[in-house]
């Protein structure tokens, strides 16, 4: 069991137990986090599952390929270096405590 | 008050967690024929039929969501008949319950196969959850595969059945996959995608025949072939499900009428999703969409209105389908383009946008995310294009929207 907390547009907090193996769109899907829709079901193909990495949980991220980088390019008029989908993002122990900034969603 | 939901697919789902996000503070009760948890239908002709996606990972939500979310699931009950006088329906299992509001969001069904043979053993369609593991049963006997029809559900099958070592042979009755969609370029795509990961592609044959005894064991085409098939999979498409709408006097016409929030010819009905038939303001038509951004952009809709906000239904139309490592994706709807532009990248991707009168309508991109997510962004008003920069893959395709001069 993981602690990963959402940080909404708001600026209030939700932290919720994410189960190891999970993707991080999952984890938000089933706690309801509205602004994280994962529409597609998480197979990469359409961007509502946009949020922002807190920094300093940077260097325990796996980097994006190219299919999430290119529709993150696309989909993203204000991407940032820690933009990601949370679809692509498959939890596991090292990510206890990850933060999380969530975006109000572009669609 | 109360709100019942009938059909806990996607749209359903939907409706019942936007409702409450919304802060609606009667009950809602999600009515679902299936007896499993309500799961994402994506999947089942791709990961989960290739079981490669744990059951956990299908469900649409968790179990405690619905506990959590106060949302009254009921699994494994049929609605029978409709009340619009005393807003009641009743279940198959004799109970009748009351709404204020209801949402019918019951989806569609298979069209099945009449030819001769088609009630033999080993013919199977795909659906719901049944169905694929129906298939994932049948296929541990079975080597030959016949798979018919080449809209998404025949291509999605007839890739997860190659890529599961099967000797699959997928039959159109058209000239090429995807043909009341997407454009010759696409279909040649997918035709040779098909061909070179093994796949027997046989266009423009149409089936006479399941030949069998008690079991399928070929599949006969007018021109007088037969296929060896030890199982069948049809996916020959889908009709809307509007029985029960039907039964209780509401408009119906290749679905159930709905305005612009959703509403049913009476308006404390709501219908959504596959089963809904409604007027798209930007296409200016009449539409029944199938897909799963239709079922949830209309749960939001119809589930807005009934807290209170009447906002009209203007989602921009996409899909996508896996197949194989190919990712096929579409914004809008091509019907009655006039003209295409294509920007291919490399061999393997490619874009291709359909236009009508100087406008774009849609786009349909392989393998090329970044154009499909742009064209997303800028197609919900059908915008007018430069379409040298459209064709050109070394330039931004942004601009191609924001710089229309020379169009």
């Amino acid at each position: 069991m993981l602690n990963i907390t959402f940080v909404l547009p708001d600026k209030n907090e939700i932290t919720v137990v994410a189960n190891e193996g999970d993707s991080l769109m999952q984890t938000a899907v089933d706690n309801d986090i509205e602004q994280i829709s994962g529409d597609c079901g998480g197979c990469c193909s359409c961007a509502t599952c946009h949020c922002f990495i807190d920094d300093k949980w940077k260097a325990k991220m796996m980097a994006a390929d190219d299919m999430e980088t290119e529709l993150l390019e696309g989909a993203i008029d204000n991407m940032q270096e820690n933009s990601r989908l949370a679809c692509q993002i498959f939890l596991n122990k090292e990510h206890d405590g990850l933060v999380v900034h969530v975006p109000e969603s572009s669609w | 008050m109360s709100c019942i939901i009938i059909g806990a697919s996607h749209a359903g789902v939907q409706a019942a967690a936007n409702l409450r996000r919304q802060g609606y503070a009667g009950k809602v009760i999600l009515i679902s024929a299936d007896t499993v948890l309500p799961y994402q239908r994506p999947p089942l002709s791709k990961a989960f039929l290739q079981n490669v996606l744990p059951e956990q990972k299908l469900w649409l939500r968790p179990e405690t969501f619905y506990q959590q979310k106060d949302i009254d699931l009921m699994l494994g009950k049929r609605v029978t008949n409709i009340d619009r006088e005393q807003r009641t329906v009743s279940l198959d299992d004799m109970q009748c319950l009351s709404y204020d509001k209801l949402i019918l969001a019951t989806g569609a069904s298979i069209r099945r196969l009449t030819v001769p043979g088609s009630d033999l053993s080993g013919v199977h369609y795909l659906r719901d959850y049944q169905d694929t593991m129906g298939i994932r049963d049948s296929l541990k006997k079975a080597h030959n595969v016949v798979v018919i029809g080449g809209g998404y559900i025949g291509l999605e099958v007839a890739a997860s059945l190659q890529k599961l070592g099967k000797n699959v042979t997928l039959l159109l009755k058209h000239d090429r996959p995807l043909s009341h969609i997407s454009n010759n370029v696409v279909s040649d795509y997918l035709t040779q995608l098909h061909t070179t990961h093994g796949v027997n592609i046989q266009l423009n044959v149409v089936v006479t025949e399941i030949i069998g005894v008690d079991k399928v064991l070929a599949v006969e085409t007018e021109n007088g072939q037969r296929y060896p098939a030890d199982m069948v999979i049809a996916g020959i498409g889908v009709v809307p499900e509007q029985q029960l709408a039907e039964q209780c006097g509401l408009d119906v016409n290749n679905g159930i009428r709905v305005n612009e929030y959703m509403q049913t010819s009476d308006h404390n009905i709501y219908a959504i999703g596959d089963c809904s038939s409604f007027y798209h303001p930007v296409y200016q038509k009449q539409l029944r969409i199938e897909s799963v951004q239709n079922a949830t952009d209309q749960a939001k809709t119809a589930s807005t209105a009934i807290c209170g906000q009447f906002v009209p239904y203007s989602a921009t139309a996409w899909f996508w389908s896996d197949q194989y490592d190919d990712k096929l994706q579409t914004a809008g709807l091509s019907e009655g383009y006039d003209e295409i532009v294509i920007r291919q990248e490399t061999e393997k991707s490619l874009a291709v946008f359909y236009l009508a009168q100087n406008q774009l309508i849609a786009v349909d991109t392989i393998n090329q995310p970044k154009s499909f997510m742009i064209s997303r962004k800028y197609i919900h008003n059908l915008p007018k294009v430069n379409k040298v920069i459209l064709a050109d893959k070394n330039q931004d395709l942004n601009s191609a929207f924001t710089e229309i001069a020379g169009v």
